[in-house]
């Protein structure tokens, strides 16, 4: 059912029929590697395409249940993620959030926020079979 | 909460004196920033509790029954007291610096006075000394400097005693941390000097996960794992590895230009002690003759 939901993706764009496999072999290799998040600046220079075309294709891909957005709240200094939102409306409620490596109370001002693409497991793996 | 604990005393379920136990614990343990230091060889040891009593009444202080709770912000700096067991010299002191809160919009400033709890622990058996503090606030009575208020209770320290105190190296504990396998801990900043004195950090960005797990920290570590150098380190004491002292990770930042050691504030005596007690281990390890 999700072979067909990959499927149904590259029916509906069959331009991009290759660039939608190369990004599901992608995922599968994340998967592989026991990662489970997609960032799509590191998708986009292992497709070699550009962060847009890579978000493009992502946004199908969350279309089709395979991969969920995801708002990564992230301290400036350190680098680390502090904390991930599901939906950007709950990004404010995270602040102040506490971080331990600079052992301070972060602002806005303190923090990024990054947009990642949370694979789901189950659904990216039988799309991929 | 205190409702919750209102009710364990009123059925009796909880004594006073637990609660107040409880209490010192937290505020003897909670965000510290735990410097370690050992004894010269050549300085007098105490070797029991009555010796220990007596070098007190030389310098005009005795010891208390038991730990006691910090008086709350208190007009001077304040020792709460001295004990002495076969395990530990324990002393607690307390003073009061002032937070300042800036409301930017506004150009407000509040002032909050706060109370800054000092902690001496002296493991008797090993001679490891931790001198505990609280994040020292912007206006202090020690010319509002951190590092007077750390030094002006270092000297307190230092008379209580008998000698002066000096650093305990951190260094080779967190080559041995970083290098111990099976791991003992969780590594997510790793940041290191090289051989020709590059600052190097690898940074695994999402929570549980081990920087070392990644191929570039590995192909880095193979080019210069022997010349290079720590001086910091923050690090997740894993629970699996401490034989059932842990039930979760516990964060822990060292220094180790400074031998300093950060807690977080849900940390707990047990915890505290369990980082202390691995990192000595770990250099008295890293220091030893191959």
């Amino acid at each position: 059912m999700q072979y067909l939901k990959l499927e149904s993706i590259k029916s509906k764009h069959p331009r991009l029929s290759k660039l939608i496999d190369e990004l599901a072999a992608y995922i599968e290799g994340e998967l592989d590697q026991g990662r489970s998040r997609v960032v799509p600046s590191l998708a986009a220079r292992q497709l070699k395409l550009s962060e847009a075309e890579t978000l493009g294709l992502l946004a199908m891909f969350e279309d089709a249940g395979l991969v969920s957005a995801r708002y990564e709240v992230v301290c400036k200094k350190n680098n680390v993620v502090l904390a991930t939102a599901h939906k950007r409306s709950e990004l404010k409620d995270l602040l102040p959030i506490h971080c331990e490596f600079c052992e301070a109370e972060h602002e806005a001002d303190d923090v990024s926020v990054e947009l990642v693409f949370e694979i789901v497991p189950q659904a990216a793996r039988d799309a991929v079979a | 909460m205190v409702k919750k604990i209102e009710k364990l005393l009123k059925k009796g379920e909880l004594s006073e004196k637990q609660l107040e136990r409880g209490i010192c614990n937290i505020e003897e343990a909670s965000s510290k920033r735990s410097f370690l230091l050992k004894l010269p060889s050549t300085a007098k040891q105490f070797e029991s509790a009555p010796a220990f009593e007596k070098h007190l009444q030389n310098i005009g202080k005795s010891l208390s029954k038991e730990p006691k709770v910090a008086p709350k912000t208190p007009s001077k700096p304040t020792l709460v007291y001295i004990t002495c067991s076969s395990k530990e010299i324990r002393a607690k002191w307390a003073e009061t610096q002032t937070r300042i809160a800036v409301e930017k919009a506004s150009l407000n400033f509040t002032e909050t006075d706060v109370t800054r709890v000092i902690v001496l622990v002296m493991d008797l058996s090993t001679g490891l000394i931790e001198l505990r503090f609280d994040k020292p606030e912007d206006k202090n009575r020690h010319n509002d400097s951190k590092d007077a208020y750390y030094a002006y209770y270092r000297q307190l320290a230092s008379e209580l005693l008998g000698g002066g105190l000096i650093q305990f190296e951190t260094r080779g504990a967190l080559r041995s941390l970083v290098e111990t396998e099976p791991r003992v801990v969780r590594i997510r900043v790793s940041s290191h000097r090289s051989k020709t004195d590059k600052a190097i950090k690898f940074v695994a960005r999402t929570a549980k996960t081990d920087v070392r797990d990644d191929a570039e920290w590995q192909a880095a570590y193979g080019v210069g794992e022997a010349s290079r150098a720590y001086d910091d380190q923050a690090v997740y004491w894993l629970p699996g590895a401490s034989h059932n002292s842990l039930t979760r990770e516990v964060f822990t930042a060292i220094d180790a230009v400074n031998s300093m050691v950060r807690v977080e504030a849900d940390c707990h005596e047990g915890e505290i002690q369990y980082a202390v007690s691995k990192i000595r281990e770990h250099q008295i390890e890293a220091s030893a003759p191959q």
